[in-house]
């Protein structure tokens, strides 16, 4: 019961992982894909959260000055839906490491596991 | 007569007890969405993104008010048992409110739409908005850090408060207790 238990806890975790990996590469394909880490990485200032790099080149892009906030579409007023990539995005984000969290938690416990057998084993010995 | 009476308030402060894994939870899932949203500022226009920001600075207050008993416990006994789950996710928190302190004090510092003109140079305002932007950020990783660090507590509570499934151990516990009923 135990073990059937386990392997449908593994089967679970399979697709949650398979899922964040497709999606991934879903949004990855779509433009939607940034590495907020690249704001720390690229020295600094970073980009703003929403702005989308330039396809050609690969530079972000620049944050409009103070008086030009509200001309771009959802500035200022209501919810702009052409941006729900980067909604997206970010969802997937915590998604992808609460993945990378769960397979290293299940692989290291189940290794801490099997060791501290080995060791209570060969004490019993 | 005087038990029947003494019975009645008993009953009454059962209907109105507070489940606070349930508040929790409901919370948290708010929070969250709220947060994956409140991020993209282009989404949501520069007034709602101030809105939402204010309301999830109220809701952060009470998610560390319903946390406080853990908090106080954990830095009490921070020193005596150093290596332990439990540290690691309390560096953790302590970072993430303080990100989440420092973005929502610099955005309502550089806030444009709530009427607040707190006389603030250009200066100032281009570090608030680095900061915030930064915060932003490191925010996002901080909290896909939290939210994976309790995982199987989100699981096993959105398992039974919102698709209402029992877990195996109260499953197995459910015709024990109708034993002891009927004894």
């Amino acid at each position: 019961m135990n073990r059937k238990n386990n392997r449908r806890k593994a089967l679970w975790i399979i697709l949650f992982v398979l899922i964040v990996g497709l999606s991934g590469f879903a949004l990855a394909a779509n433009g939607s894909f940034e590495n907020p880490l690249a704001a720390f990485i690229g020295g600094g200032q970073g980009g703003e959260r929403g702005e989308r790099p330039q396809m050609t080149g690969g530079e972000t892009s620049e944050r409009p000055p103070q008086g030009e906030m509200g001309e771009r579409g959802g500035e200022q007023g209501g919810f702009s839906l052409s941006q729900i990539g980067s909604v997206l995005y970010n969802v997937w984000y915590l998604f992808a490491i609460a993945a990378v969290v769960i397979v290293v938690q299940t692989l290291g416990g189940g290794l801490i596991q099997r060791v501290k057998r080995r060791v209570s084993r060969a004490a019993s010995t | 007569m005087t038990a029947v009476q003494a019975a009645v308030p008993k009953q009454k402060s059962k209907v109105f007890k507070l489940n606070t894994t349930k508040l929790n939870l409901f919370l948290d899932i708010g929070l969250a969405l709220a947060f994956v949203v409140e991020l993209e500022r282009h989404f949501t226009g520069l007034r709602n993104h101030e809105l939402i920001g204010l309301g999830m600075g109220i809701a952060l207050i009470v998610h560390f008010v319903l946390h406080w008993k853990w908090s106080w416990g954990i830095t009490k006994s921070f020193f005596r048992n150093l290596f332990h789950t439990s540290r690691l996710s309390y560096i953790l928190n302590i970072l993430l409110l303080v990100d989440m302190g420092v973005i929502i004090v610099t955005g309502i510092l550089i806030s444009e739409t709530l009427g607040l003109n707190l006389g603030i140079s250009r200066r100032s305002e281009q570090t608030f908005k680095s900061l915030h932007v930064l915060g932003s950020n490191f925010s996002l990783m901080l909290v896909g850090l939290h939210v994976a660090i309790h995982w199987k507590w989100i699981l096993s509570n959105t398992k039974k408060y919102i698709f209402r499934i029992k877990s195996g151990q109260a499953k197995a516990a459910q015709p024990a207790f109708i034993a002891v009923k009927e004894v």
